[in-house]
C-alpha cells in the first residue's frame, strides 16, 4: 500500500449495528475513480433493490477522490452517496459538500467512509488517522449543527473537521442536510444519518497525500490551471467594464471592481480591478455577497470563505448585528441557494424597512442561519415554491387542521418579517403538524395534499420531473442540452459543466467556437433563448457535461468551477484547457491517462448510476418512467412556436429525438433509455449486466 | 539616432503609464514637456512609433476631437473605445454603440444601470434625460426599450433583436436567472 499515490489506499467501513470497523483496499474501486464512483459501486454491490432510505440496510458513503487533498485546485468537495428519501423510489443520489472534510479524510488515510447498519444509541464517529471509535452522542441528540460541531471539535485535536446533522436529520426529515465547516452543506441525506443514529463525524489526519509526479511538473500544471481559471462558476468576464477586459456581463460572478469592498473587514478590502494576470487577486474576483444579496451587503461583508484548495472563495461571511434580534449569531456564512432558498419561503415579499435590499438580505441571512443549524434542505429552493403553491391554491387551508392553520404567524409573513422563518423552520425540523409535510419533498407533499395539474404544469413552480425535483439549469441553458441533463438524475441535476460555459459572459460566437473544438461542432450550442432543432452535437454536449460532472464528483473537484472550458485570457482567445483533469489525475496516481480515457471512466460511473436507477425502479422504461419532463416546458409562451427567438419552449417531438440521440451517444437502448448489455460490458460492468439480466432488467 | 530612441522611449512610457492609470493619452499631451513634440509632427511620430519593434503595444484611436493612444498591454481596445466615447462627449453614440454591440455579439439587452457605472458614470437623472432625447433622435431609431416583469428598464437595438426576443432576454437577465442561481 505504501506505493499508492493520489489515493490514500484505504476505505473505512463502519458497522454501526455491531460497532466494528474495517479497513478495505481502495484499489478494488480504482476503475470508479473515487467519491461518486466508489459510492455507486458500493450501493450496487451491497444495497439490495427495494431498500428504503431510512432502512438499516441502506448505506451512506462519504467519498474523497484521488485529487482530494493533493493541492489540485478546487479539490475540496466531499461526495455523499445514499438512497434519497425525497425520491418516490428512494433511488440513489449524491449530495455534495464543500469545506475541508474530504481533504481531512485523505490526511487521515481514508479515501472513503462506508457507514452501514444502525447504532442502538446515538453516537458520533471519531477518526484520528487510523484510530477510530464510536462516541456517545446522547448529549448531542436534539442539538443543532453549530453546537454539535463545536462540541465534537472540542473533543478532537486542533484542526479537526466535523460533519454533522441537525435536528432535521435526527427526525428523518426527508429534506435534511449533512454539513461541515459551519456552512458547507450536502442536501438530501441528513435523515439517513439520523436513521442510523449517527450524529456527526469528527476527523483529524496528519498523514501526507502522495503524488506520483515530480512536484515541479505538478507546479507547471498548477500554473496552467491558475492561468485559465476565472471567477466563481468559471465566469471569465467581469460584471462591469474593466480596463483589462474586452467583454463584460452584468450577471457575471466576477464582481470585483475598484471601489467595491469587503466593507466589514478591518480595514475594508478593496476588490479592485483584478487583472487576470495578477494571480494574487484571484481570491478577490468574486465578491459573492453583493452577487447574492445586492449592493446592501457590501458593508456587512467581512471576507470571502470557501473550500479546501480553492482560490476562488465563493462563500461570503457577513457580520449583520441585526441578526441578534432573532436570537441568532450576527455572523453568517453561505453562498447561492444557501441564501436564496430561505428568501423564497417569504412568499409574500420582504420587509421594506431599512436600506434598499436590506429586508431581502435579512430574510436570507436569518433563514440561512436557521436552516443550517437545524439542518434543513430546500430541494433546490422547491420547499418555498411548494409552500407558495399550497398557500395560493387554498390547499393549505384545507389540509391543515384549523387550529394549526390559525397558529401560523401569517401576519409576520405578510409583513415580510423574517421572524416568520423562525416559526417555519421549527415546524419543518420537528415535524410539527401537517405543515411539516413540506419537509418530505415535492413528490410526497404533492401526493398527500393532492396538488393539481397546475402545480406540475405551470412554469411558476419550476417542477422538472414528476419524480419531485425542480429544474436546475435546464431548458434555458443550452435548450435540449440542459433539458437532457435535467432528466437524467434522481434529484435536481447538480451539473454545471454546461452552465459554466453559457454563463461565462463571453459572446456567443466565442462560446460556440470553443464548444465546437471540444465536442466537434459549434452547432452543439445555440444563442440564449433562440434555439434550433436537435442535432447529434447537442447530445454529445449533454453527455460530455454529465460525465465531466460525474468525474468531478469522483476525483473530487468542484463542478462549480471545473472543467476549465474557457479562460479570461484574450491572448489565448479565451480558450481554457479541458485536459487539466486528466493531467492532474495522471500525475497524482502515476497512471498515465488521457482526457478520453478519463472521460470513459466518467461514462462508466454515470452508466452505473443509470443501472442503479433501473434496478431500484424495477423497469427498463426510463424514457417513459424516469425521464419525462413536466408539461410547462412544451406549453409556455402559448403565442410562440418552438425554435422562435424569444422562447425556451421545447418541442415534444424534438425532445423525444433528443432523448433518442442522447441514449445513442451513451450506448443505451434507444427505445427505453436503459443501458444495454453490450455497453455495460464495454464499460467493464459485466457484473452489473449479469445482475440486470437476472432481474429481467436489460432492454431487449 | 540616440535622440530618437530617447523620445520614443519617453512617448512609449508616458502612454503606458497613463494606460496603467486608466487614462488615454491625447495627441496634444505629447506637445508638452518633457516630450515637447511640435503639434504638426505628433500624428506622424505616433504612427511611426507603433511600427517600431518594442512598441507594438501602442495603439491609436481616432476620436471626434483628437487622436488618442493607449497601450494594449494594459487596456483592451474595447475599453479604450469606451474611454474615447467618454472623452469625445458624443453621449448618444457612446450609449448606442454599447447597446448595438450587446444586442449583436452576446446577444443580450442592456441594463440601463450599466451607464451609471465606470467609465460611463452618468448620474441617474442625467442618464434618463439623455436616453429620452436619444430615442427621439435621427440615426438612433433602432434603439428600443424592453422592460422586465419587475419594471427594470433595458435597451436593445432592433437591428439585431426582435422585440419578443429582446423581452425574453431582459426577463432572463433581470428576473429568471436569479431564481435559478
Ligand atoms: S468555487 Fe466555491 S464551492 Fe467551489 S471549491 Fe471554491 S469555494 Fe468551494
Amino acid at each position: 500500500m505504501s506505493n499508492i499515490t493520489g489515493w490514500a489506499g484505504k476505505i473505512l467501513r463502519v458497522n454501526l449495528t455491531d460497532g466494528t470497523f474495517k479497513a478495505e483496499d481502495t484499489l478494488k474501486y480504482k476503475d470508479f475513480v473515487g467519491g461518486m464512483g466508489i459510492g455507486y459501486k458500493v450501493m450496487w454491490d451491497e444495497v439490495p433493490a427495494g431498500t428504503k432510505a431510512f432502512d438499516p440496510e441502506n448505506k451512506i458513503i462519504f467519498g474523497a477522490g484521488p485529487l482530494t487533498g493533493t493541492g489540485a485546485v478546487c479539490a475540496g468537495r466531499t461526495n455523499i452517496t445514499s438512497l434519497l428519501a425525497s425520491n418516490p423510489y428512494n433511488a440513489v443520489s449524491d449530495s455534495h459538500m464543500g469545506g475541508h472534510f474530504s481533504a481531512e479524510m485523505k490526511y487521515a488515510g481514508w479515501d472513503a467512509i462506508i457507514i452501514e447498519g444502525k447504532s442502538p444509541k446515538p453516537v458520533w464517529l471519531k477518526i484520528e488517522n487510523d484510530k477510530v471509535s464510536l462516541e456517545d452522542a446522547r448529549y448531542l441528540w436534539g442539538k443543532g449543527i453549530f453546537l454539535t460541531t463545536a462540541f465534537v471539535a472540542g473533543k478532537m485535536p486542533k484542526g479537526a473537521q466535523v460533519a454533522a446533522i441537525g435536528q432535521a436529520g435526527e427526525n428523518m426529515v426527508n429534506l435534511s442536510v449533512i454539513m461541515n465547516n459551519g456552512s458547507h452543506s450536502a442536501g438530501g441525506h441528513g435523515g439517513v444519518m439520523g436513521s442510523k443514529n449517527i450524529k456527526a463525524i469528527g476527523i483529524r489526519g496528519t498523514l501526507p497525500v502522495h503524488i506520483a509526479a515530480d512536484r515541479r511538473d505538478w507546479l507547471e500544471v498548477d500554473k496552467e490551471m491558475m492561468a485559465v481559471i476565472g471567477a466563481n462558476n468559471n465566469h471569465v468576464v467581469p460584471s462591469t467594464p474593466q480596463p483589462w477586459a474586452e467583454y463584460n456581463a452584468a450577471r457575471s460572478r466576477w464582481t470585483a471592481t475598484d471601489g467595491l469592498t469587503w466593507g466589514a473587514a478591518n480595514p475594508p478590502v478593496n476588490t479592485g480591478t483584478c487583472d487576470p494576470h495578477d494571480l494574487n487577486s484571484v481570491g478577490l474576483r468574486t465578491q459573492k455577497a453583493v452577487f447574492d444579496h445586492g449592493a446592501v451587503a457590501e458593508q456587512y461583508t467581512v471576507r470571502m470563505g470557501g473550500c479546501h484548495a480553492c482560490p476562488i472563495r465563493c462563500h461570503s461571511t457577513l457580520h449583520i448585528p441585526k441578526l441578534e434580534k432573532y436570537g441568532l449569531s450576527p455572523n453568517v456564512s453561505n453562498t447561492c441557494v444557501g441564501y436564496s432558498s430561505p428568501g423564497g419561503i417569504m412568499i409574500q415579499g420582504h420587509s421594506k424597512e431599512g436600506e434598499e435590499g436590506e429586508g431581502t438580505m435579512m430574510s436570507k441571512a436569518v433563514g440561512a442561519q436557521l436552516a443550517d443549524d437545524y439542518g434543513v434542505w430546500c430541494n433546490y429552493s422547491q420547499i418555498g415554491r411548494d409552500f407558495k403553491y399550497a398557500h395560493e391554491s387554498g390547499i393549505l387551508k384545507k389540509v391543515l387542521p384549523q387550529e394549526e392553520y390559525d397558529s401560523i404567524p401569517w401576519d409576520l409573513l405578510e409583513k415580510g418579517d423574517p421572524e416568520f422563518l423562525v416559526d417555519f423552520y421549527r415546524r419543518i425540523t420537528f415535524k410539527e403538524g401537517e405543515l411539516s409535510r413540506l419537509g418530505e419533498g415535492a413528490y410526497w407533499v404533492a401526493k398527500a395534499w393532492n396538488f393539481g395539474d397546475d402545480y406540475w404544469n405551470s412554469s411558476s413552480y419550476n417542477m422538472w420531473s414528476k419524480l419531485g425535483f425542480p429544474k436546475h439549469h435546464s431548458n434555458e441553458t443550452a435548450a435540449q442540452v440542459g433539458s437532457l441533463i435535467n432528466s437524467m438524475f434522481n434529484r435536481d441535476a447538480q451539473c454545471h459543466t454546461h452552465v459554466n460555459l453559457t454563463g461565462s459572459g463571453l459572446p456567443i460566437e466565442i462560446q460556440k467556437a470553443v464548444i465546437g473544438e471540444v465536442i466537434g461542432s459549434p452547432d452543439a450550442l445555440d444563442a440564449p433563448n433562440s434555439y434550433t432543432p436537435m442535432n447529434e452535437y447537442k447530445a454529445k454536449f449533454a453527455k460530455w457535461s454529465i460525465i465531466r460532472n460525474c468525474l468531478h464528483d469522483s476525483l473530487t473537484l468542484c463542478n462549480w468551477m471545473w472543467p476549465m472550458t474557457v479562460s479570461p485570457l484574450k491572448e489565448r482567445n479565451y480558450r481554457g484547457n479541458t485536459s487539466l483533469e486528466s493531467q492532474y489525475f495522471s500525475m497524482a496516481t502515476g497512471i498515465p491517462t488521457t482526457e478520453a480515457e478519463l472521460d470513459l471512466m466518467g461514462e462508466r460511473i454515470f452508466t452505473l448510476h443509470r443501472a442503479l436507477t433501473v434496478k431500484q425502479m424495477g423497469t427498463v422504461d426510463m424514457r417513459n418512467e424516469h425521464d419525462p419532463i413536466c408539461e410547462w416546458v412544451y406549453t409556455i409562451n402559448p403565442d410562440m412556436q418552438p425554435f422562435t427567438p424569444g422562447t425556451q419552449k421545447m418541442d415534444r417531438e424534438d425532445m423525444q429525438l433528443a432523448f433518442t440521440m442522447f441514449y445513442k451517444e451513451m450506448g443505451w437502448d434507444e427505445k427505453t433509455g436503459a443501458p444495454t448489455k453490450a455497453t455495460l460490458i464495454r464499460l467493464g460492468l459485466r457484473d452489473v449486466a449479469a445482475e440486470l439480466e437476472k432481474l429481467g432488467l436489460l432492454p431487449n | 539616432m540616440g535622440d530618437h530612441k530617447d523620445i520614443n522611449l519617453l512617448i512609449g512610457e508616458a502612454i503606458r503609464l497613463n494606460t496603467i492609470n486608466i487614462k488615454l493619452t491625447k495627441a496634444e499631451d505629447l506637445t508638452m514637456e518633457p516630450i515637447s513634440l511640435k503639434a504638426d509632427e505628433v500624428t506622424n511620430k505616433l504612427e511611426e512609433l507603433t511600427k517600431i519593434e518594442g512598441y507594438e503595444d501602442i495603439k491609436l484611436l481616432k476620436g471626434k476631437k483628437t487622436l488618442y493612444c493607449y497601450s494594449e498591454k494594459h487596456m483592451t481596445g474595447s475599453y479604450a473605445k469606451l474611454l474615447v466615447g467618454v472623452e469625445d462627449g458624443d453621449l448618444f453614440a457612446l450609449i448606442a454603440d454599447t447597446i448595438r454591440n450587446d444586442s449583436k455579439i452576446y446577444p443580450r439587452t442592456t441594463d440601463i444601470k450599466l451607464f451609471t457605472k465606470s467609465p460611463y458614470n452618468f448620474k441617474e437623472k442625467e442618464l434618463m434625460d439623455i436616453l429620452g432625447q436619444l430615442m427621439k433622435s435621427e440615426g438612433y431609431e433602432d434603439i428600443k426599450e424592453s422592460r422586465a416583469s419587475n419594471n427594470a428598464l433595458y435597451l436593445y437595438s432592433e437591428l439585431h433583436l426582435s422585440k419578443a426576443y429582446a423581452d425574453s432576454l431582459t426577463e432572463w437577465i433581470e428576473v429568471t436567472s436569479l431564481e435559478c442561481p
